[in-house]
This record gives structure tokens, sequence and C-alpha cells, in this order.
């Protein structure tokens, strides 16, 4: 019975966050940090909110071949057991819409990050410069 | 006599070869290598000119534009509300790329890579060399917005804007595709560097580092 629940246990994901970080422009932002996953099972970012942004988007930055720069959605992105995923400039990021209020910075920026399994996840990114 | 003929029939064909090779090597043009063609292969294209100045076309880290071509003039608006024509530039290098205010995640890096060229070239800026972006969201790119948002980024850059079937015409001339799908752009992350004389010399697709602009730049300006 003890041997079933740790081995239960062990085989969580263990999601911890590094680095969060956003760069906002007129009236948008994007947020980019590296999200680690300690356990040993895989977990998916599926939802992000933040109090300063009407609504949060998973995004990544695709180029194709004619040098054509697009943003598409993704409804949920796999952060394996053991591993990390990179939010980073023109590949994954968080796209944070309708903003709130003015931000300069070095501000502080709450953002709840909403995993599959590992439920929520808040986060202070720091406000940079572009 | 089958000897004769063996020699005969081999000789031919080593001629047919010869001429074949003749005709393809004069059909074939300048080396690609050269010309400057990417994945668009909208640069060098037939009925443009004669390839001048192959010498000069290694000198550069971005795609040369072979041959160069003059940089399709435009009447667009500035962010205080001036109109401004790509001729009003002539006798500066344009250092030419294609953004919008509301880009989240590409447009900043290339506006990164632009404040780091203007504080490189900070005492020859607007004498030697101009920055512009044309934008690609014409209708939320106010000349207010726009000067909002330069200003925010402490750009001393031209961010030209105009009705949309004005831009829709610049941004063919220049080959860049737009598409916009809700409030997201799609476009051709492309940056042109023109001479002095309103010619296309160097073409960047994507974001390329700083270093590469300003190595570009500082090359042109010699």
């Amino acid at each position: 019975m003890f041997l079933a629940v740790w081995a239960c246990q062990s085989a969580q994901p263990r999601i911890r966050v590094e680095d969060p970080w956003v760069r906002i422009t007129v009236d948008r932002g994007a947020a980019y940090m590296v999200i680690f996953n300690d356990g040993k099972a895989s977990d998916f970012l599926i939802g992000a909110s933040s109090p300063v942004a009407g609504s949060v988007g998973l995004h990544q930055t695709v180029m194709n071949e004619e040098g054509m720069m697009g943003m598409e959605p993704v409804s949920r992105l796999e952060v394996p057991a053991g591993g990390r995923v990179e939010l980073k400039p023109l590949s994954y990021h968080l796209m944070m819409t309708d903003l709130r209020q003015d931000l300069a910075p070095g501000q502080k920026v709450r953002i709840v990050l909403q995993f599959e399994k590992s439920g929520q996840v808040e986060v202070e990114a720091e406000v940079r410069q572009p | 006599m089958k000897k004769e003929l063996l020699r005969a029939g081999v000789g031919v064909g080593i001629f047919v070869l010869f001429l074949a090779g003749v005709v393809l090597f004069a059909a074939r043009g300048p080396n690609p290598a050269q010309q400057g063609t990417g994945a668009s292969g909208t640069v060098a294209e037939e009925g443009e000119g004669e390839v001048k100045g192959f010498g000069e076309a290694g000198a550069f880290l971005g795609e040369p534009i072979m041959p160069p071509r003059p940089a399709p003039d435009f009447e667009l608006t500035d962010r205080s509300g001036k109109q401004v024509r790509m001729q009003d530039f002539r006798g500066k290098l344009v250092l030419l790329s294609f953004a919008y205010t509301s880009c989240p995640d590409v447009c900043p890096l290339l506006f990164s890579r632009f404040l780091a060229v203007q504080n490189e070239f900070k005492d020859r800026l607007n004498k030697d060399l101009v920055l512009v972006f044309i934008s690609v969201d014409p209708e939320v790119d106010t000349p207010e917005r726009l000067d909002e948002h330069v200003r925010a980024m402490g750009g001393e850059w031209y961010f030209l804007t105009g009705s949309l079937d004005t831009c829709k015409e610049v941004w063919k001339a220049y080959r860049v595709y737009v598409k916009k799908e809700g409030v997201l752009v799609s476009h051709t992350a492309l940056t042109y560097l023109i001479d002095r004389n309103g010619l296309m010399r160097v073409r960047y697709l994507g974001i390329p580092p700083a270093k590469i602009f300003i190595t570009d730049i500082e090359e042109m300006l010699k």
C-alpha cells in the first residue's frame, strides 16, 4: 500500500519557473520564462492569466521559407518529465492583450500559469526594456 | 572501317556534349550564389538590367541585391503628420524595415536592433543615415500612436503610415507580404539597406543581429 502511494506520488510532475520577464509594446506584452519539470511525469501548460491583461494566450512565432513571420496560437505546451521548455523571443511566448495599466521597466507583473496536472503556478515577471 | 566509324561517332558525340555545355553555361546567367536570391527569389529577376558591381557584392554581410535597383518611391505620413517621400532621403543611407506597434514578439527585437544601430551611428544619424519603419498595420498605427511608440522606445527613426490602399502598394513594391488575422499581423520580416543614390543594395530576411546591420552600414559609409 505504502509502495503504491509512493510510486503514485513520485510519478507526478514538479513544475518550477525561472527568469520570468515581460516586454511591453503600446498596448500588448509578451511574457517569457523557462519552465522546468523536475518530476517524473510530463505536464502541459494549458492556460494563463494576469491581473494587468484582459487576456493571456500562448503563442508560437513562426517564420516560413519566404521570411513571413507570424504567430500561431498554441492550445497546450508539453513540459516533459525531467525536462524544460523555454518561452523566448521568436519562439513560444505568452501574449498579453488589452493591458489594463501602463507598465514601466522594473515593475513586477503577476502571471498565473495553469498546468494540466500541477494546477496553478504563480510567477512574478519583471518588465524589461524591449 | 568499323573503327573509323566508331572514332567519328565518338568525335561527334564529344562535340555535341561540348556544344551543349557551352549553351547551358551561357543560359544559366550569373552565379546564383552571388545573385542574392532568397527563398522567395525576389531580388534579381529577369528584365532588371545587367549585373554590375559583382566585386562589391561580397563586401556585405547581408544578402546583396544584384543588380542594385532603385528603391520604389512612396508618399507616406510620418509620426508628426508630415508627408514623407522615399526621394527625400536621397544623399543618405536608409535602413528600411516593416513593423507594427502592437507586435508583441517579433518587431520589438527589430526595434532593439535599430536602437543599437542608432547608438552606433548617433553622430551621423539623420545626416548620413536615416532609419525608417513602414507600418504593416496602418488601420491601427496612426501618426499619434506611432509617435507614442517611438518615444517610448527611445527611437529616433521615421515610422511611416498611410491609408491601407497606399500602404498595400508600398508593401507590394518592396515585396513585403502582409496578412492580418484579428489583431495579429503576419508579415515578411524584410529589411533593406539603401545607398545614397536611392539604390537598394542589401536585404536582410528575418531578424539579424545588430552587428550585421552596423558592419554593412560602415562598409557603405566608406
